[in-house]
């Protein structure tokens, strides 16, 4: 978890949401302008699209409005507002994945299933390595290197024990590594 | 400690959530095979986390910002639905946001529907600024940009009643939208459909088109906007009122002949 430096009179983002809480609407505002860049990365990752990010970065601080009162305080507020950021990024791949059903699309197995399927860059093969894995091990992977957030947090946000996140965890990098020299392969066969 | 334990604890070290022993060092410095497996996986995680993100916008930020102080002033007031306490509590809500009995009421209509999210139109229709965005119509009539009809979709009615109150907030930031919109040479057209039920036309299937879908939603109103291209009609869309307050927006490129 990152360390943020801030003087000893600014409150914290528990103090903030406290406010909010109460009924302070102004409250919302430093905890948006702090927190609202790391959600959107985290979104951005978790559901690949940027413009979705946005939608959801409104999404996830209108749910912190709505369950105001559920913040007890039991863990940091940074990993509570991941855990709203993590289930609206659940019901955004839900929602997609229901109108493909709807639309009936046949699923393509060349395309990744997040619709990227670009890999002649390194990037993009990185890319595409990553949407091949499940999605709740991607989650935690992406949470664990991208977020700096400790197995413990990871846990309280998806909902799981530690010791699962930790296997996943390293499931995951094992699998991503393998798809990754496994497409680059492919693309230097090409 | 073996290859295997060595390796375990690398990946606890490079994911953030591992503290080093003090037999881990010595094991890699022993061991060629778990060297390279570290040089690997540290290049790996660091692919990961330089992979390329483009920033938020911040004109969408900040109208964002401003949207939620909004509603939260609005929603402070009426006091929220707080669910019951559990981990997929938020999983239980749609994309489009539900806010407390009282504001969904308000925008799902019913007898006092006037005084839904869509009285909003007949307020600009009769504003002073409603006179401003003639002007606007016509300016916006030499525009070359693509037009885009936004479809305001409110939640099935509930038939239950709102104050004026919350009439009034409504209306005052759906008509700060709409003037901002104006003085952005935005705007072509904004109507508010009528409460009444209206007249269905056809096969059944009509009723899945985009007066009443499947889910219940009802077309209220549009705004018709000038906008580069679907995204950036989206871009526009979010900045609105509209989604903090519970109703969906389908956009639509108008085609011009």
């Amino acid at each position: 978890m990152p360390v943020v430096n801030r003087s000893p009179s600014m409150p914290t983002d528990e103090m903030l949401m406290g406010r909010v809480a109460a009924g302070d609407a102004d409250a919302l505002g430093p905890l948006f302008d702090r927190h609202h860049a790391s959600i959107y990365a985290l979104c951005t990752r978790l559901c690949g699209d940027d413009h979705t990010a946005s939608d959801l970065v409104q999404e996830v601080f209108l749910r912190v409005l709505r369950f105001k009162e559920s913040f007890r305080g039991d863990s940091s507020f940074r990993t509570w507002l991941y855990r709203i950021a993590h289930n609206a990024c659940i019901d955004e791949r839900r929602r997609v994945q229901s109108s493909r059903e709807e639309a009936l699309i046949e699923p393509d197995s060349v395309v990744a299933p997040d619709g990227r399927h670009d890999t002649s860059s390194r990037e993009a093969t990185l890319d595409a390595a990553l949407s091949r894995l499940a999605p709740d091990a991607r989650d935690v992977l992406l949470m664990a290197c991208c977020d700096g957030l400790t197995y413990r947090q990871i846990a309280s946000v998806v909902g799981a024990t530690e010791g699962a996140v930790r296997v996943r965890a390293h499931r995951a990098l094992r699998k991503l590594r393998s798809l990754v020299e496994k497409l680059e392969e492919q693309r230097n066969d090409v | 400690m073996t290859c295997e334990q060595a390796c375990e604890t690398l990946l606890d070290e490079l994911l953030g959530s591992g503290e080093r022993t003090a037999s881990t060092p010595d094991h890699f410095e022993s061991c060629p095979s778990c060297r390279s497996e570290r040089r690997a996986m540290k290049e790996l995680i660091s692919r990961v986390r330089a992979l390329q993100m483009a920033p938020p916008d911040p004109q969408v930020i900040s109208a964002m910002r401003e949207t939620l102080l909004a509603a939260a002033r609005d929603t402070t007031g009426l006091g929220i639905e707080t669910p019951p306490p559990g981990i997929h509590e938020t999983a239980r809500v749609r994309r489009t946001p539900r806010m407390n009995p009282r504001w969904t009421r308000f925008l799902a209509g019913g007898a006092a529907a006037a005084a839904g999210a869509l009285i909003t139109f007949a307020v600009m229709r009769s504003s002073p600024a409603r006179a401003r965005g003639a002007e606007t119509t016509i300016s916006t009539a030499m525009d070359t940009r693509p037009r885009f009809m936004l479809l305001l979709l409110d939640p099935a009615p509930s038939g239950l009643q709102s104050t004026a109150e919350e009439v009034r907030r409504v209306v005052a930031v759906h008509r700060a939208w709409a003037d901002r919109l104006r003085s952005d040479g935005r705007l072509v057209l904004a109507e508010k459909l009528s409460d009444d039920p209206g007249r269905l036309l056809g096969s059944a299937r009509a009723s899945d088109t985009l007066a009443y879908t499947r889910s219940g939603d009802r077309l209220g109103g549009f705004y018709i906007i000038r906008a580069d291209s679907y995204d950036d009609a989206k871009r526009v869309a979010r900045t609105g009122p509209a989604l903090p307050l519970g109703e969906r927006i389908e956009i639509r490129l108008i085609e011009d002949n």
